[in-house]
């Protein structure tokens, strides 16, 4: 009896310790995989990029040699070379957006490609974009056939950017906690039907961008989904505007790319995405929080998330001053 | 008498900022500048009345545009012009209700063609808009002549030579006309395509406050031997508007882009 107690006993501890383990156990999940080559491979990434529109792609936007820019404003230069490249996929994308709006976060995704100056620390050139894994988790996307579609698309990509670099080396980044719950901020603003909404929404952009400029963000992208599927003849009626800016904060992002954390390049420039349900009078926003990237990449300096995090209830509160009010915001 | 000064003083300060603000009169004879203005401008005039005047002084009209609200933009050609077979080949001629502004043929010459350029090159071009639209007077907008062949914004940014291939297979039969504004055969074989952009790209002027400026545009692309390239528009931007800064610059980060993606559409 007593033995059966003590073995009783014995196998509940295991039990409760094997419990334990499992309940602190992490596992890892990929935010993106980036690719290297030796040196400065740059013009090979230019050439990469002119070849894009044979696998159905193009550019919402190339910010090329930014650490030019880092170094004329702030005198700082820790990089020889990061460059940002907006892709998009205008045809596949269409049926995702028609399905999910939320797919404007990443419409488009970003690649990008950086090489430290110090080429004793490290002489490669790094790139690539977040995995399409990490994309879609951080929209929320459960849909299976969805889910597919984008990685497909994101793949066709892969195959030319593999097929051009022919990498020699890749780093796998991973993070351990999950991405938020909410990876989205998503704001709405109720406006009066106007005659005209093309000079409607017109008028819009034109005060988003300068108020966003007084912020301090640079907008370094643009694409209107509505008129460039209109000008393709593709319907896209299920919305009576939708465009995507790219919204970016040079001090923000000099402070983290250009102080260290290159790699976190792969989150930018955010794709803030604004759409108007056919026939409603509601202009939706959305984009990613930087709660993804402080996820997506572990990052553990207090100061820094701090800093990252005022820099995105920073976008709150303008969109907020134009009169959108918070639908959800992302939290951790 | 002191006051007499002081008020003698106010006076010459009051007309030398005046005399600022209307630009110095274009002499054509006049020794070189050293520091050419990007723009003419001559008096107020109706756009009918411009172009015939142009047209009357041997000027060929290539497009009339209205690149934004309140702007006509008239491109214009000549013998001069196009024989440089350059992006000097067409000026662009803003009328709007507070005057009539032209591209500099020194300035942009110097630009495009460095050191082949020499002042006293297109006295001609000159002659013929200062007949056609009265006094041209320079504008605040300006740049060092010895400096303008190798212009760049800033340290790391475009040159002249900086070219953006937009089609290596490009036809000008198969434009899509509703992004054309005019083409230009030029005497070496080359093709000059103007380019409509859509409205909300040519609206970048109004963000850095230079609807005054509207001639920059049509931007344009041209096609030799099949391939068409277009000036980098951090290049032809920051040429083209002198004054600004890199804050300007800033707010419109994305016109590059969208300007480059609306003349890829044409080629489509």
């Amino acid at each position: 009896m007593k033995l059966h107690t003590i073995l009783l006993t014995t196998l509940l501890t295991m039990g409760i310790s094997h419990a334990e383990v499992q309940s602190t156990a992490t596992t890892s999940s990929l935010t993106a995989e980036l690719h290297g080559s030796t040196g400065n491979a740059m013009p090979q990434i230019d050439t990469l990029i002119s070849k894009i529109e044979t696998v159905g792609y193009s550019t919402v936007a190339a910010n090329k040699d930014i650490q030019v820019h880092y170094y004329n404003k702030f005198k700082e230069k820790t990089l020889e070379s990061i460059s940002f490249f907006g892709l998009v996929n205008k045809e596949a994308l269409r049926p995702l957006l028609l399905k999910n709006p939320d797919f404007g976060a990443f419409a488009p995704y970003n690649f990008f490609a950086y090489k430290k100056l110090d080429a004793a620390d490290d002489n490669n050139t790094w790139y690539g974009h977040l995995a399409p894994e990490a994309m879609l988790d951080i929209i929320g996307e459960k849909d299976a056939d969805a889910r597919k579609a984008f990685t497909d698309m994101t793949t066709s990509f892969d195959g030319l950017m593999l097929k051009e670099m022919k990498p020699t080396m890749s780093h796998k980044y991973e993070h351990t906690k999950p991405f938020p719950q909410m990876g989205l901020n998503k704001l709405v603003k109720k406006f009066e039907k106007p005659e005209d909404l093309e000079t409607f929404v017109e008028d819009f952009v034109m005060e988003h961008d300068g108020r966003f400029s007084k912020h301090n963000f640079i907008i370094a992208g643009f694409i209107d989904f509505k008129f460039e599927y209109a000008d393709m003849d593709l319907a896209f009626d299920k919305y009576d505007a939708y465009w995507v800016s790219l919204l970016c904060h040079f001090e923000f992002s000099n402070s983290i790319f250009n102080r260290g954390v290159p790699e976190a390049g792969m989150f930018a420039p955010c794709s803030v995405y604004f759409y108007i349900p056919k026939g409603t009078n509601e202009l939706h926003v959305g984009y990613a929080s930087v709660n993804n990237w402080i996820n997506g990449l572990n990052f553990d300096d207090p100061k820094r998330i701090e800093y990252m995090r005022a820099i995105d209830a920073e976008v709150v509160e303008t969109l907020k001053e134009m009169g959108f009010e918070v639908v959800s915001l992302s939290k951790d | 008498m002191k006051i007499t000064k002081i008020t003698w003083a106010l006076l010459l300060a009051a007309l030398s900022i005046y005399a600022s603000a209307e630009g110095t009169k274009l002499d054509i004879g006049a020794p070189v500048p050293q520091v050419l203005s990007t723009y003419y401008t001559a008096k107020a005039q109706s756009a009918d009345k411009v172009k015939s005047a142009l047209k009357a002084n041997g000027f060929t009209v290539l497009a009339v545009t209205a690149p934004i609200k309140g702007a006509t933009v008239i491109t214009v050609t000549n013998k001069e012009l196009t024989s440089t077979n350059s992006w000097l080949a067409t000026l662009n001629v803003l009328v709007n209700d507070k005057e009539v502004r032209i591209q500099s043929p020194l300035y942009f010459g110097t630009a495009y063609l460095g050191s082949t350029a020499k002042y006293g090159n297109f006295a001609t071009t000159l002659k013929a808009f200062q007949a056609a639209l009265g006094d041209l007077s320079t504008v605040k907008d300006e740049f060092a002549a010895a400096k303008l062949p190798k212009y760049q914004f800033m340290m790391g940014m475009a040159h002249v030579g900086d070219t953006i291939g937009v089609s290596d297979a490009a036809d000008v039969s198969k434009l899509d006309k509703k992004y054309v504004a005019y083409t230009l055969k030029l005497p070496n074989g080359s093709t000059l395509v103007g380019h409509n952009l859509i409205g909300r790209t040519n609206k970048f002027l109004l963000k850095i406050d230079a609807a005054n400026n509207a001639q920059i545009l049509p931007y344009r692309s041209m096609i030799t031997n099949g391939k068409a390239v277009m000036l980098d528009p951090k290049y032809y931007l920051a040429v083209s508007l002198p004054l600004l800064t890199m804050g300007d610059f800033m707010k419109i980060s994305s016109a590059p882009g969208e300007i480059e993606k609306d003349i890829k559409r044409a080629y489509k």
